[in-house]
């Protein structure tokens, strides 16, 4: 079929929407209008309107069940020996396995970054340093139980003598009610002896 | 997850250094109690150390045993108790954290013995040696760790 490349309706696919109907009425009318002045193609129109008439009226059957279990064993005979069928249970299995190395995982790597156990569970503890550890206070019988660590006070207790403090200020404590004195500059032992003043009187 | 494998994962969970799930903001006490005697020399693996370190101010004491372990979470200004067996209890409290270097100021409160107040750095065992001994006449032995639970 030869069609005018210049006029659209002439198109293949304009004149397969014709056949099938689907045009609208204005565009069927152009293709009526072209088909008219072009007798050829009209022609060709008709005999393919006749084709799909009695392929319309004479559709071609449809293969039976029987037909189509003959084939289906035809093809079963031509083929090789089949492979046996693998069984699903593994599957779920490789599953369970992976999503459980994967729970594993996580958790061994959180421990493992959070600075978690030793990996070897038969490590030593590791024991503190004397450096790592201040003694900031405790009763004194205790001292004997440490054992990386010194007590707070480990020199001998040496009692400061008059000269070597002078008393700054003395200020009375409202619960107490006493006089604590403040100690004045210097290196400063750590029990102070100093003589007190008469209450009432400054130093 | 295979039987190995979890059984590794529950050993993973019960080390005295393994870690329960704690706040940011929290830390982890990790308290040993470990019973010394002087009838055998038979030393835990897990012991070496401390066992080393006891001996130094005492070398009577040749056997060593771990009696419990447990493993706390405490917020920083928080109490906890920890059980040493033989109904003896460690008290511990996490004071405050200090300035330098990362260290926290700790309490504890050993079996008979009373309250000392120190400041130690994260990661290893404080050991104490108390009083107490057990009617076996095991001497006890507290070891403190503190680490903190942001893996700091």
């Amino acid at each position: 079929m030869r069609h005018d490349r210049a006029n659209p309706g002439s198109s293949p696919e304009r004149l397969t929407a014709f056949l099938d109907g689907e045009l609208d009425p204005a565009a069927a009318a152009r293709v009526e209008a072209w088909l008219a002045d072009n007798a050829a193609a009209a022609e060709e129109i008709d005999g393919q309107r006749r084709v799909l008439r009695l392929w319309q009226a004479n559709p071609p059957p449809e293969p039976g069940p029987a037909a189509w279990t003959t084939v289906l064993s035809r093809v079963e005979t031509s083929l090789p020996a089949a492979r046996p069928r693998r069984r699903k249970w593994p599957i779920a299995l490789g599953l369970g396995a992976g999503a459980a190395a994967a729970v594993f995982a996580a958790v061994f790597l959180t421990r493992l970054f959070q600075g978690g156990p030793p990996k070897d569970a038969d490590a030593p503890l590791p024991v503190i340093a004397p450096g790592d550890v201040t003694i900031i206070s405790m009763d004194a019988p205790d001292a004997p139980g440490l054992v990386v660590a010194a007590p707070p006070v480990q020199e001998p207790i040496v009692l400061a003598g008059q000269d070597d403090v002078s008393v700054m200020d003395v200020k009375s404590y409202r619960d107490d009610d006493g006089l604590v004195p403040r100690i004045g500059e210097g290196e400063v032992p750590m029990i102070v002896a100093a003589s007190m003043a008469p209450a009432g009187r400054g130093p | 997850m295979s039987p190995m494998s979890a059984a590794f994962v529950a050993v993973f969970f019960c080390l005295p250094g393994a870690a329960p799930s704690c706040d940011d903001g929290d830390v982890r006490v990790s308290v040993v109690a470990v019973l010394a005697t002087d009838q055998n020399d038979k030393i835990d693996p897990k012991l070496e150390c401390i066992a080393k370190e006891v001996q130094k101010i005492d070398p009577k004491w040749t056997g060593f045993r771990i009696a419990k372990m447990t493993c706390k979470s405490l917020p920083l200004g928080g109490k906890g108790e920890f059980d040493l067996g033989d109904d003896q209890t460690l008290r511990v409290a996490v004071e405050q954290k200090s300035d330098e270097e990362g260290r926290f100021q700790m309490k504890i409160t050993p079996p008979r013995m009373g309250d000392i107040t120190y400041s130690t750095t994260c990661g290893k065992f404080f050991p104490v040696v108390t009083p107490f001994r057990n009617k076996d006449n095991e001497l006890l032995i507290v070891a403190v760790r503190i680490q903190p639970c942001a893996g700091k």
